[in-house]
């Protein structure tokens, strides 16, 4: 019987939170909208580089498990990104102009995204996310702004049918601090989610170019 | 009389077939139990750092593998960003494949993973003892013509395993700890060049 309240005041609380939660943020005005997606862009604009730690959380449904994974992302102006995985396993991705690099414990693969068009699209959606502001395109979303005191919450909903058949929406968290982006959030048709949270952000940092070169 | 031999033929050849290449089989199947250790002990889900290899082709990811009750189990595979490759579900002697990437959503790649998944995770109810090459094997017969051989060292399952279509060799398995993982598992097709790696994620 203990077991059971303790059980369902978990459960009361853990309802509270996802409530309080989607309280706090309010519908943007549609007059406000433009301002705020300004912001944003200037923000975009006056970005050169990017440094900071990063946990993604991959949820699966259908197994109620999950999957966490950290590690560090850098980016540089000029099609230069590395996102490095330190754990469950170490795993790197970077792209560096046209090239795409590939590590991992037992192999380093370089690719081309100018003849891969699966590693263009891969590349084009991990930079865009970076800024959050190319990715806000109501040619292919619906686009819905939300605010709370400290943060911008952008809610996409693809509408093209291929996109539509991978994500349901895609939910972009800005801090007002900065107008950059340190929550995405992913939800597939199953249920999945996948939230990349990004921490220990530090904009515009000195990056030498070596780090986004990967030795085969 | 022309399809009665043709029948016959048939009957005969399926017989061949089923012969195996097992020596000495007996008749009388055991229950797995005392040979071949369970999939799932004390934890009830467990997560693989996975690399699906094809010629020079490879895919990398994470298979979760869950037991969800004592008759089905479920996997997924993710890629390291999180993006889904496929879910499967295994009961008995079959395996479903389901919301399966696009761009592999191909009938002889589905037939082929549900094949190889099987292999990989199933553990068999029921094995008949026998001989290849004058060594002692257990054997499982999935169906007609599919039959795992599980080698052991005279008590348990040694982690080497064989797949064999009609009597010939498709795939072999290894299955083994070492420093860095609790459960390293290798499958390797014969006559095509794929290969799965797999190694338990410590949690």
């Amino acid at each position: 019987m203990r077991i059971l309240i303790f059980n369902i005041l978990i459960v009361l609380f853990l309802f509270s939170k996802v409530t309080a939660q989607n309280a706090a943020f309010k519908p943007i005005a549609d007059a406000d909208m433009p301002a705020c997606m300004e912001k944003i862009r200037n923000a975009s604009a006056s970005l050169t580089s990017l440094q900071c730690s990063f946990t993604q959380n991959k949820n699966i449904a259908v197994l109620s498990e999950s999957v966490i994974s950290k590690g560090i992302l850098l980016y540089k102006k000029g099609n230069k990104l590395c996102w490095e995985y330190a754990s469950p396993y170490y795993y790197l991705f970077a792209l560096n102009g046209d090239k795409v690099y590939i590590k991992n414990d037992n192999s380093t693969r370089q690719f081309d995204t100018k003849s891969n068009a699966l590693f263009k699209e891969i590349s084009l959606l991990l930079m865009n996310s970076i800024s959050g502001s190319e990715l806000i395109d109501k040619k292919k979303f619906d686009v819905a702004f939300f605010e709370s005191s400290t943060r911008v919450q952008v809610k996409l909903t693809p509408k093209n049918k291929t996109m539509k058949s991978v994500l349901n929406t895609i939910i972009l968290y800005f801090e007002k601090s900065t107008y950059m982006v340190s929550t995405i959030e992913m939800i597939e048709p199953a249920g999945d989610t996948t939230t990349i949270v990004f921490n220990e952000i530090k904009i515009n940092p000195p990056i030498s170019n070596e780090r986004f070169v990967v030795t085969l | 009389m022309r399809g009665l031999l043709s029948l016959c033929s048939l009957a005969l050849f399926l017989t061949s077939c089923n012969s195996f290449i097992c020596k000495n089989a007996i008749n009388k199947s055991v229950g797995r139990q005392d040979i071949i250790e369970d999939f799932f002990d004390t934890l009830n889900v467990r997560k693989f750092k996975t690399g699906i290899h094809y010629g020079s082709n490879e895919i990398t990811g994470i298979i979760i593998y869950k037991k969800l009750n004592d008759s089905i189990y479920a996997g997924s595979f993710i890629n390291e960003f999180g993006i889904r490759g496929f879910d499967f579900k295994l009961s008995g002697n079959r395996v479903g494949m389901e919301n399966m990437i696009k761009n592999i959503d191909k009938w002889y790649i589905r037939k082929k993973l549900e094949n190889d998944l099987h292999f990989l995770f199933s553990r068999p109810e029921m094995i008949s003892p026998c001989s290849i090459d004058k060594t002692p094997v257990y054997v499982s017969t999935v169906n007609r013509s599919l039959h795992y051989v599980y080698y052991t060292d005279g008590k348990m399952w040694t982690g080497k395993a064989d797949m064999y279509k009609h009597s010939d060799k498709v795939a072999e398995m290894n299955q083994y700890a070492d420093k860095s993982s609790r459960l390293v598992i290798k499958m390797r097709h014969i006559n095509c060049k794929l290969t799965y790696d797999l190694s338990e994620i410590t949690p």
